[in-house]
């Protein structure tokens, strides 16, 4: 059993050596995707009737349902926010599902991604604080007194923290136990049983996942603007 | 600054807290906020705008039907009020109507009767002048036979000299007769 995560090269920027590693990889070729469907919406936009029928169906159900989700989550005045979380869960989510496909690792199985992807999330919650509070979010740190605001910046940190390891448990708890399955199963086996709990670990605790790590995100955001209207 | 690209064959632990794991964490960051820039331009804001476009349009096409729908209530409700005051119009109609004709029988009674009048007057004085001419007549022509009668009265019984004298009388007094008249 490996799950550790491959390396197929490496770029050196100056000083700085950057690892092509299976996540970066498995990032990219996600992008492709996204960017190729992207691209054919973009093409057929032109051609969407009044009436929606198939593909275009497809399309405005995705971008409506998701605008719907995130004006009852922030509110009307978070609304800007709509493409970066729209962009985080549609990657999320295919990165997750993406386990079903033999030989691709998902990126949120690597906790540099989801890291990274908090951090976004991090930043967010303090520059929209900033902008919707001002001075009050910042005098917030230090609430009740000066001496908490080592505690009240933990308690910053470990928001981010905390939805960046819950993401990559649970993905890497999936890969663990599938790899775990895959080198105990018989041969004859290997289709059944994986495939149950392939459609668990990837499917289902995959959009589950992806799901609690958005609104999550967006709950801390909608929470750092006070948003009582929403 | 250079990059160089060159294979490394090993493998990565799936957590670690090291400087590659940073880097990893920045690649990985960007590599996102590509994507996000590409869904934006390419995908989510022109479905979104063409989403809100329409949607708008179907807010002004419903507040225009409900413009419409309000106003069609409103000429309803008019004609309906129209054809609950037609009985009373009817009635007030068929009542000038019959006032104007019972002005007009009226008139026309009224010229009738003077038309009549006239005419009996027109009779009354063309008898009157019948009967006045044929006054004359007759007399003359009373005159003319008793005259013819006295003339042969007179021619056998009345000597000449009586009746040159006689004649003469005759002649004065249908004169005088003729004078009065």
């Amino acid at each position: 059993m490996d799950i550790s995560i491959g390396i197929h090269g490496a770029i050196n920027i100056g000083r700085v050596t950057v690892y092509i590693t299976d996540t970066l990889v498995s990032t990219w070729i996600l992008m492709g995707v996204l960017i190729a469907f992207a691209i054919v919406v973009r093409i057929k936009i032109r051609k969407f009737n009044e009436v929606p029928t198939g593909f275009q169906n497809v399309v405005e159900a995705l971008v409506e349902l998701f605008d719907n989700y995130l004006r009852n989550t922030v509110g009307n005045r978070l609304m800007f926010l709509g493409n970066w979380f729209f962009t985080l869960f549609v990657f999320i989510l295919l990165s997750n599902i993406g386990g079903v496909i033999p030989g691709f690792r998902p990126p949120t199985a690597d906790w540099s991604m989801t890291i990274a992807l908090a951090v976004v999330t991090f930043a967010l919650i303090q520059i929209i604080g900033v902008k919707f509070q001002g001075m009050q979010y910042i005098r917030g740190l230090f609430r009740p007194m000066f001496l908490f605001f080592p505690i009240n910046l933990i308690g910053e940190l470990a928001r981010p923290v905390s939805i960046s390891f819950r993401l990559f448990g649970n993905m890497l708890a999936g890969l663990i136990i599938m790899s775990l399955i895959y080198s105990v199963a018989p041969i004859f086996a290997r289709f059944v049983i994986p495939a149950a709990l392939h459609a668990y670990f990837d499917i289902f605790s995959g959009v589950l996942q992806a799901y609690i790590f958005v609104t999550l995100s967006m709950s801390f955001v909608a929470d750092a603007a006070k948003l009582e209207d929403t | 600054m250079y990059i160089i690209f060159h294979s490394v064959a090993q493998s990565a632990p799936p957590f670690a807290l090291d400087s590659q794991t940073v880097i990893q964490a920045v690649a990985g960051l960007i590599s996102v906020a590509v994507l996000a820039a590409a869904l934006a331009f390419l995908l989510y804001k022109p479905v979104r705008n063409m989403l809100h476009k329409r949607t708008e349009k179907i807010h002004s096409q419903l507040t225009l039907a409900e413009q419409e729908m309000a106003r069609a209530m409103e000429l309803r409700q008019k004609y309906e009020q129209k054809l609950g005051n037609v009985d009373r119009e009817r009635e007030d109609i068929l009542t000038e109507a019959r006032k104007q004709a019972a002005e007009s029988g009226k008139r026309l009674i009224g010229e009738a009767k003077t038309e009549a009048e006239a005419i009996k007057d027109r009779a009354a004085k063309s008898i009157e002048m019948e009967w006045e001419r044929a006054n004359v007549e007759m007399r003359s022509t009373i005159i003319e036979v008793s005259s013819v009668m006295a003339e042969k009265l007179v021619t056998v019984s009345v000597a000449d000299d009586t009746h040159d004298k006689l004649f003469d009388e005759a002649i004065s007094d249908l004169e005088a007769m003729k004078w009065r008249d």
